[in-house]
């Protein structure tokens, strides 16, 4: 409990700043709402935000699914080619460095306006730490351990799946943990250069009309989202990676 | 000395390699040639990177020589790899398993399900004083337990040669005497061939048949000294005479160079 409570603290100083700096210097409510007024908009408006929240959530989930798998799938391929890994590793580090942003309106002329250019938007944002993280994981195998399987007489598919995956899978989850929490930022890119629903695309709309407590309150709760995201995947990982973190712990202690 | 048939189980002839270092070819292994008999212990000591452990790697398949050959009574040259037990110094546990599922990674590699290796293991794992412990993970064992579950993950497989390499290397001097008395009498009721690559001399006359001893890089045998002391043997007896006069031999012939 005591490690939340210094941060607690200090957003809640910020938040009276805000609140009361707001008052006093007489700032408009179309320039920056309070806090309190912010709060207001989410209650009042609860049932249309949900409704956006929802589409972007989808995207979000949808696209990191598919980053999951590309990411997995790309590299596996990296690490048991040596054609792949000189061609296709390279590239994909250097598309890393292609704004998304400038990606995105391209996939509306590919792709239309639906559900399928955001969650590529997502995907494409997501799947890079995943595939890195895990490229990683894989080549870190232990070459002694590889001799012990092969003594005991294991083929190169046991050596894959009883040494090779375990000892990744702490890689692959800091991946996933980096991969999930930008995902959000690709849901609401993907809206913002053309949507008809998601939390970006309400931004964009009640952005001309001055409605900023709104814009704020979409922030808001696409922080909480990305936040609730990344605390599913710490949660995944403790429960499958149990042993790494009582280890961890056993050997601060010692 | 217990009773065993002198069949020949292994037989190197004449074993060289050589390891590429900086493009060129440096000869680890000179021409090593010895029999180990079947239920025979042969000590293996020797200086740091005389090729005592590329010799182990040899047997066990996970290299090939380049020159000489071996023969191994019962299994074919070229499908030794998974059939001659090999422990390293190091223990290697998988720290996602479980003590018990440490302990049925190779029958588990052999096809035997899950359920029915567990139990084979905890037919055994009195005797490799794991009880108790079966449920937890390796972080939890200390060093000499550790070392103790990696042998039990190598015998379990059941196989008639055992390759040992400096299995006690890692551990402290107290638990490592502590270990030699125990694969003693492990040893004397598993009957297995074993050759036995350590610093210890200590540790390969109180174990051993037989020792040789290699020379600096290239390994070669320098030395073989048959151990004749009777079985059980006590801890004490690192002090008898006999022992002293084979220790002083092999001392000598080791600093010799």
């Amino acid at each position: 409990m005591n490690k939340w409570l210094l941060p607690l603290l200090i957003l809640i100083c910020l938040l009276s700043v805000w609140e009361f700096g707001v008052k006093l210097l007489g700032i408009p409510v179309w320039q920056l709402p309070s806090p309190s007024l912010i709060g207001k908009e989410l209650a009042n408006s609860s049932g249309l935000l949900w409704t956006h929240t929802a589409v972007t959530l989808q995207e979000v989930i949808l696209g990191f699914i598919a980053a999951l798998f590309a990411g997995i799938f790309l590299a596996l391929a990296i690490v048991y080619s040596k054609i792949l890994e000189r061609s296709i590793y390279p590239i994909i580090i250097a598309s890393q460095t292609v704004p998304i942003i400038a990606i995105a309106p391209l996939l509306l002329i590919w792709v239309g306006y639906g559900v399928a250019p955001k969650v590529i938007v997502v995907a494409l944002i997501s799947f890079f730490p995943i595939t890195v993280n895990t490229v990683d994981g894989l080549k870190s195998i232990d070459e002694d351990k590889v001799n012990m399987l092969r003594t005991l007489g294991a083929s190169r598919w046991q050596i894959f799946t009883k040494l090779q995956i375990p000892s990744s899978l702490p890689y692959l989850f800091s991946g996933v943990k980096i991969g999930i929490s930008i995902s959000v930022i690709g849901a609401v890119v993907g809206e913002w250069v053309g949507a008809s629903a998601g939390l970006g695309y309400l931004m964009t709309y009640s952005q001309p009309l001055f409605l900023t407590a709104r814009v704020f309150a979409a922030i808001f709760i696409l922080s909480v989202m990305g936040i609730g995201l990344f605390l599913l995947a710490v949660l995944v990982e403790r429960l499958i990676l149990r042993w790494h973190f009582d280890e961890k712990r056993s050997k601060t202690l010692a | 000395m217990k009773n065993k048939n002198s069949n020949t189980k292994i037989q190197l002839k004449s074993i060289s390699k050589y390891f590429k270092v900086e493009g060129r070819n440096k000869l680890v292994l000179d021409r090593v040639s010895f029999d180990v008999k079947e239920g025979e212990l042969v000590g293996i000591v020797g200086p740091s990177g005389c090729g005592k452990s590329t010799l182990l790697n040899i047997i066990a398949g996970l290299i090939e020589q380049d020159k000489g050959a071996v023969k191994i009574s019962a299994i074919p040259w070229e499908k030794r790899l998974g059939r001659i037990s090999y422990m390293q110094q190091k223990d290697l546990l998988f720290p996602w398993r479980s003590v018990l599922d440490n302990a049925i990674l190779g029958l588990e590699i052999n096809g035997m399900f899950r359920d029915d290796a567990r139990q084979k293991a905890i037919g055994i794992i009195d005797t490799f004083g794991l009880r108790g412990f079966e449920n937890q993970y390796p972080f939890t064992l200390s060093g000499g337990m550790r070392q103790r579950l990696a042998f039990l993950r190598t015998v379990l497989l059941d196989q008639d040669i055992l390759l040992l390499d400096e299995p006690f290397g890692a551990l402290d001097n107290f638990t490592r005497v502590k270990m030699r008395e125990w694969l003693q009498s492990l040893w004397e009721s598993f009957n297995k061939t074993i050759i036995l690559v350590t610093h210890d001399i200590d540790e390969a006359l109180f174990l051993s048949d037989r020792v040789y001893v290699f020379s600096k890089r290239p390994g070669r045998i320098a030395l073989e000294q048959v151990v004749n002391l009777k079985r059980p043997r006590d801890r004490k007896i690192v002090i008898s005479q006999r022992f002293m006069k084979m220790k002083k031999r092999l001392l000598e012939r080791l600093f010799y160079e």
